[in-house]
Parts: C-alpha cells; sequence; structure tokens
C-alpha cells in the first residue's frame, strides 16, 4: 500500500511536469502542424534564466522572489518563444512541412549549445526554489516540493483551459488552430494568434524547466532533450492538438513510467533493472502510433491535416 | 670488407663503453601532465619524487651511487606520452621510469616501455593497466575496483550493518566497483537485498529509491560518478530513507556535498586512494618537509610520488650493480617494504596486495578521514 501511494506520489509530480511541456509541443503542433523541436531546449533555458535572476536578485530567502524570477523567465522566455516563431518559422509557413522541421531542429541545436556557452559544461547545482518540508500520506513520504509542483501544474492548466475556451483571445487561438485560412478570411490576424501561442507555450516550458530543476536539484545544458521527447510522447499519448489531451497524457505517461520502472526488476526477477526508465515513454509513443494515430482525445482526422500528412 | 667490420664493432664497443661511462648518475624518468588542467596534480606528484630522491641522495642514493630525476610533460595527452616513452627507452642511462599519471596515457606508453624491458612504475588506476600481464610494470595504487571492498568491511565490522542495497550507474567503473563491494560484502557475511542499475545521465531515482525503502537495507552502496551520485542521495534523504550511504571516489569533491545539500550528505562515506596529510606522523613530517622544499602545500598525489621513488630506490638496491633494466624488472615485483603510505607488495599481476583506501566521512562542508585501510 505504502509502495503503491509513494509511487503514486512519484508520477503524479513527473506526470505535472510533462503536461506542462506537453501542452507547448500540442498547441503549436495544433496550430501549425509542426512539431516545435526547440521546445525542449526553451525548458531548459528557462531552468538557466531563473537561476541568473534569482542570482542577481540575490538568493531564495524569500518565497516571493523565486515568483518574480519564475515570472520574469515565463515573459523572457515566451518572448524568446515569439521571436523564435518570427524568424524560424514564419518564412517557411508555406513551405513544405520538412522545412520548418529542419528548422526547428537547427534552432534546438543553437539553443542547447548556446545555453552549453553560458552556463557552462558542467552541471550546475540548482537551489530549490520551491518550499521544502515534507509530510506523511499513509505511509509514504510527499514533500511540500512535490505538492507545489502538482498545485502549480494542476492551476496553470486549468487557467488555460479556461483562456482557450472562455476568452475572445481564445476563441481566436481555436479558429486559428481549425483552419488558418478560414480564420484570416473572417478578420483574425493569424500571426497574432501564433505569436500568442508561442509565448504562452514556451513560458509553460520555462516554468517546467524552472520545476524540474527545483525538485532535482541539478541542471545540465542537455537536460531537454530526454524530457523533451517524454513531454513529447505524452501529448501523442493524449491527442496531438489536444490541450486537455495533453494534460491526461502528461499523468498517465508518469503513471505509466514509474509503475513500469518500479515493477521491472520484480517481474523480470531482477534481469532488466531500473535502468531501462526510460524505454517506456518511447515503447508508449510507438504503440499508440501504432495502433491509435490520433491518441486518446485526438481529433477526428480532417481533410486539411491528411494534406499536411502528405507534404511528409 | 672485414676492416669495415671490424671498425664499426669497435666504434660500437667505444660506443657501449662510454654509454654507461658517462652516466655518473642513475635516471629515473617521468612523466606526466606538467602544463594542461591537471598540471597541479602532475607537478605535485613529481615534486613528491624530488623529494624521495633527495631523501635517497642524503642516505648514500644507491649502492653509492647518486640518483638524478628527468621529468617531462606528457599533457595528458596519449601520443605525446608514448613518444617521450620511445625516448626514455633509447636512453641507456634510464634504467626506470615512473609513468604516467593518467590512465589513457598509460595504456599506450607501457606498449612502448615493455619493448625495451624498462621498469615501470605507474600511478595510473584503471583495471586495464595490469590486464595485459606485462611483467616490467607495477602498480603501487589501488585499482579503481578495489574500491568496492575497503566500504563493504568497513559497513560490515565497523557498522555492524547485515544487509546493504548496491546501486551502480552501468558504466565500467560504477558496475565495477559495485560487483566488488557485493562480493567482499556477501563475503564478509552480509545479505546485498537489491542490486540495481540506473541510467547515468538519469535525474529521478524516486521509482527505484521506494522499492529499496520497503526493504530497508542498512546501508546503501553507490558505484558511479556525480552528478547522478548527489542527486541519487539527495532523493533517498528527501523520501525519509536514513540508511548509511557510501559512495566511490567520484563523489570525494565539495561538488557532491553541494549537489546533494550539506544536511543530506553529511555523514556519508567516500573512498579515496591518498590519505590526508595529517593522519600519521611520517605523512605530518612528509608534508612540512615538501612545503620547506617547494614552499606550498603538498598536491593530492605527493605521496604517491614519494612513495614509489622509494619503492624503485629498494629495487635497485637489491639489484645491485651494475644496475640495469633487466634487473630492475627482475627484483620489482619481489618488493616487500614499508613506505610513507603503508606495506608495499605485489601480487603477481603487479597489483598492489594491500591496496590503500582511505575512508572519508562528510563531517560539516567538508570530508574527514574515519579510517585508514585495509
Amino acid at each position: 500500500m505504502t509502495f503503491a501511494v509513494q509511487q503514486a506520489v512519484n508520477a503524479f509530480t513527473v506526470g505535472a511536469i510533462y503536461a506542462l511541456i506537453a501542452l507547448g509541443y500540442t498547441m503549436v503542433y495544433g496550430v501549425l502542424r509542426l512539431i516545435n523541436f526547440a521546445h525542449s531546449e526553451l525548458f531548459t533555458a528557462g531552468a538557466y534564466v531563473a537561476f541568473l535572476l534569482v542570482g542577481a536578485l540575490g538568493g531564495t530567502g524569500h518565497p516571493g522572489l523565486a515568483l518574480l524570477a519564475a515570472l520574469l523567465t515565463f515573459v523572457a522566455i515566451g518572448l524568446f518563444g515569439v521571436t523564435i516563431e518570427t524568424v524560424a518559422y514564419r518564412p517557411l509557413r508555406a513551405a513544405p512541412r520538412l522545412a520548418p522541421m529542419l528548422s526547428a531542429l537547427g534552432v534546438a541545436i543553437i539553443i542547447q549549445n548556446a545555453i552549453m556557452l553560458v552556463g557552462g559544461k558542467r552541471p550546475l547545482v540548482y537551489p530549490s526554489l520551491l518550499p521544502s518540508g515534507t509530510f506523511d500520506l499513509w505511509g509514504a513520504v510527499v514533500s511540500a516540493k512535490q505538492v507545489t509542483i502538482f498545485l502549480v501544474a494542476v492551476l496553470l492548466l486549468a487557467g488555460l483551459e479556461l483562456f482557450v475556451n472562455r476568452t475572445t483571445l481564445g476563441v481566436r487561438i481555436r479558429a486559428v488552430s481549425e483552419s488558418l485560412s478560414t480564420a484570416s478570411l473572417v478578420g483574425i490576424n493569424p500571426n497574432r494568434a501564433i505569436a500568442l501561442i508561442f509565448f504562452i507555450g514556451a513560458g509553460l516550458g520555462a516554468l517546467a524547466g524552472i520545476l524540474y530543476a527545483s525538485f532535482y536539484g541539478v541542471a545540465t545544458f542537455t537536460m531537454g532533450f530526454v524530457v523533451g521527447l517524454k513531454a513529447f510522447t505524452a501529448a501523442v499519448l493524449g491527442g496531438i492538438g489536444s490541450i486537455t489531451g495533453a494534460v491526461l497524457g502528461g499523468f498517465l505517461l508518469g503513471l505509466i513510467e514509474t509503475f513500469a520502472t518500479a515493477l521491472l526488476p520484480v517481474l523480470t526477477d531482477g534481469v532488466v533493472g531500473t535502468e531501462y526508465r526510460d524505454i517506456f515513454a518511447f515503447l508508449v509513443l510507438v504503440g499508440v502510433l501504432l495502433f491509435r494515430p490520433t491518441g486518446l482525445l485526438g481529433d477526428q482526422v480532417s481533410e486539411e491535416a491528411m494534406v499536411y500528412k502528405r507534404d511528409f | 670488407m672485414v676492416k669495415l667490420r671490424h671498425a664499426v664493432i669497435a666504434a660500437l664497443s667505444i660506443a657501449a663503453l662510454a654509454g654507461p661511462a658517462r652516466a655518473a648518475d642513475i635516471v629515473i624518468g617521468t612523466a606526466g601532465p606538467t602544463s594542461n588542467a591537471e598540471a597541479l596534480f602532475g607537478t605535485t606528484w613529481m615534486n613528491g619524487m624530488e623529494l624521495a630522491i633527495r631523501d635517497a641522495n642524503a642516505t648514500g642514493g644507491v649502492n653509492g651511487q647518486k640518483i638524478t630525476l628527468r621529468r617531462e610533460d606528457d599533457g595528458g595527452d596519449p601520443k605525446q606520452g608514448t613518444l617521450i616513452a620511445q625516448k626514455y627507452c633509447d636512453s641507456p642511462e634510464v634504467v626506470a621510469v615512473i609513468a604516467n599519471f593518467n590512465s589513457g596515457v598509460t595504456i599506450p606508453s607501457s606498449d612502448v616501455y615493455n619493448r625495451c624491458n624498462m621498469p615501470q612504475v605507474s600511478n595510473s588506476s584503471n583495471p586495464r593497466i595490469t590486464q595485459r600481464g606485462y611483467k616490467n610494470l607495477v602498480r603501487p595504487i589501488a585499482n579503481d575496483l578495489m574500491q568496492g571492498a575497503a566500504p563493504a568491511r568497513y559497513a560490515l565490522e565497523t557498522l555492524k550493518a547485515k544487509t546493504a542495497a548496491v546501486v551502480h550507474d552501468k558504466q565500467a567503473f560504477g558496475q565495477g566497483v559495485a560487483e566488488v563491494f557485493r562480493q567482499s560484502f556477501t563475503n564478509g557475511g552480509g545479505r546485498v537485498v537489491n542490486f540495481s542499475g540506473v541510467t547515468a545521465t538519469d535525474v529521478d531515482f524516486s521509482a527505484l529509491i521506494t522499492s529499496l525503502r520497503g526493504e530497508k537495507p542498512d546501508v546503501v552502496y553507490y558505484g558511479g560518478t556525480l552528478p547522478a551520485v548527489a542527486l541519487f542521495l539527495k532523493q533517498m534523504r528527501e523520501q525519509g530513507m536514513t540508511a548509511q550511504f557510501f559512495a566511490a571516489d567520484a563523489a570525494f569533491l565539495k561538488d557532491f556535498i553541494n549537489g546533494a545539500g550539506q544536511q543530506a550528505a553529511q555523514g556519508t562515506i567516500v573512498s579515496f586512494q591518498a590519505p590526508p596529510y595529517d593522519s600519521t606522523e611520517a605523512l605530518r613530517r612528509f608534508a612540512a618537509d615538501y612545503k620547506a622544499a617547494f614552499h606550498e602545500d603538498p598536491g593530492p598525489y605527493s605521496s604517491y610520488g614519494y612513495m614509489e621513488v622509494s619503492v624503485l630506490v629498494d629495487a635497485m638496491k637489491r639489484a645491485g650493480s651494475p644496475l640495469s633494466r633487466d634487473k630492475i624488472v627482475a627484483e620489482l615485483p619481489k618488493t616487500n617494504m614499508a613506505s610513507l603510505l603503508g606495506h608495499v607488495s605485489f601480487d603477481s599481476k603487479g597489483e598492489l596486495r594491500d591496496p590503500f583506501v582511505f575512508l572519508y566521512q562528510v563531517k560539516g562542508d567538508d570530508f574527514s578521514l574515519v579510517k585508514t585501510g585495509p
């Protein structure tokens, strides 16, 4: 029992982070049918920028400082995301789908190397920007950090859901996501909607980076790669293009990964150990793509989406 | 034609006579990094040798002959290391070498030294170095894997631990020391409740730690490198596991204490090859002599440099004069002597029979010695 509760707590913590990152992938894909490979690097960049800001603001003493640093990071990385879109993706919007994807890969490499040059190759010991302390839950140890990560993620996800479904800007985003050309016919500036999506997606990714680095106490310039692939898997699992799907996919992937990893040595009698943690995310990815390409909550594949697919 | 051959033979024999006649001193060659990022290690290591040579010369040298040290900079570069090796091989006055500092350099250079049967004392810790059966090579420093044994003994004998969980990062070094720990712990009567691998670059070990927590081991041994070892410990403490934690020398850095957090790191036991200079009377005297001679504190491997020269001098004394490489090679493996760091004797592969491994414990923000091993 304790074992199950503890593993569930572990799973929801990592799931919340996957969900936050998955949103960035899913929102961009929903509108541009583009897998934004640079997103995982914005996650890393978020952690590094917040680290610099916390240093500049003078330490981790006050919770308000951490909050301020996080807010500034959200805005900075959000604007950076918009810049990337303008510079690297917008000129290629009419090009075959492969071109912006390669452009995204290029941007990812540039950002990763820039982080390495600025932040150094050595792992960064990351200050905890989250409240400390632990409490007991049916025998499991739950830390305040884990609760904070879960709550922050849930609040942000709920806020985004409300924003997209209940506000005028949200309506525009949805319209552009449904059909870019039709939306512009009814007077919506698609560029603005797309910029907004990049702003929110990148910002959320950056926040996930801060939570992740604070929780584990370390940041490396390569940390985005595997986490990004897993978050992308979460987005595909939930149904790429769907915001609710990304959230569901994130938590589900966290649960699958944690429980499968914990049970693996038990089931195989120690032959295959916990070092194979990473295979589950990718097994899920392969499985979903083979048997249910639209994911759990994915839309029916529309005529337009099919056209895009042929472009590959 | 016959005349020419005689002339050549005559010239050669003159050269052969002239060679040793010119070399009034016995020359020990050394090569290590003295100009790159590891320059501090290399230079202080060689200074330790210098000190040993002064001491030996002050007490009569080797059977009346003085010794000199010839230093070369290999820059930690295998190419440079093999060039230097060839140079030493071609210099008849060099009768033994202490080389190299880095494992990556020792492995190729030992091929060269083996071809000219040069007595070689290596300071590199990679297990592969002694696996090729070179009779001219000894390594008076614990190899990487031997570090697993001392913590296991300490856990069993001093901490009276009954059960252990062993975690490693699947790398040659990490898994190697972890397996040695498991074997020593089991042989000593302990029970290993869990032996698991993790990914070296991973940061989330919560799934494994939750399983370990249920198994309640007395001690946890982690074979692996930073930053994973620090993160593992941190997450272990966060989940409320209080088992004694052990780590290999990769964690013997302040980064480990910072990475895990000072509170979580308290009490962790880390193994390392070199002792602190205040642990014995001999080492305290060595540190004082070193400071007087070089106007700085000894480096982490200075005592090793000193000990390695002592080992060579001891073998040379037994070899008797006239000295030759072959004679030293024959004597070197028979070494059986007390040294600055402890007793030195070699097994059939040229490895230390009782490797020096020192256990340090994290206290406050630093490491302090708990037990001089083995």
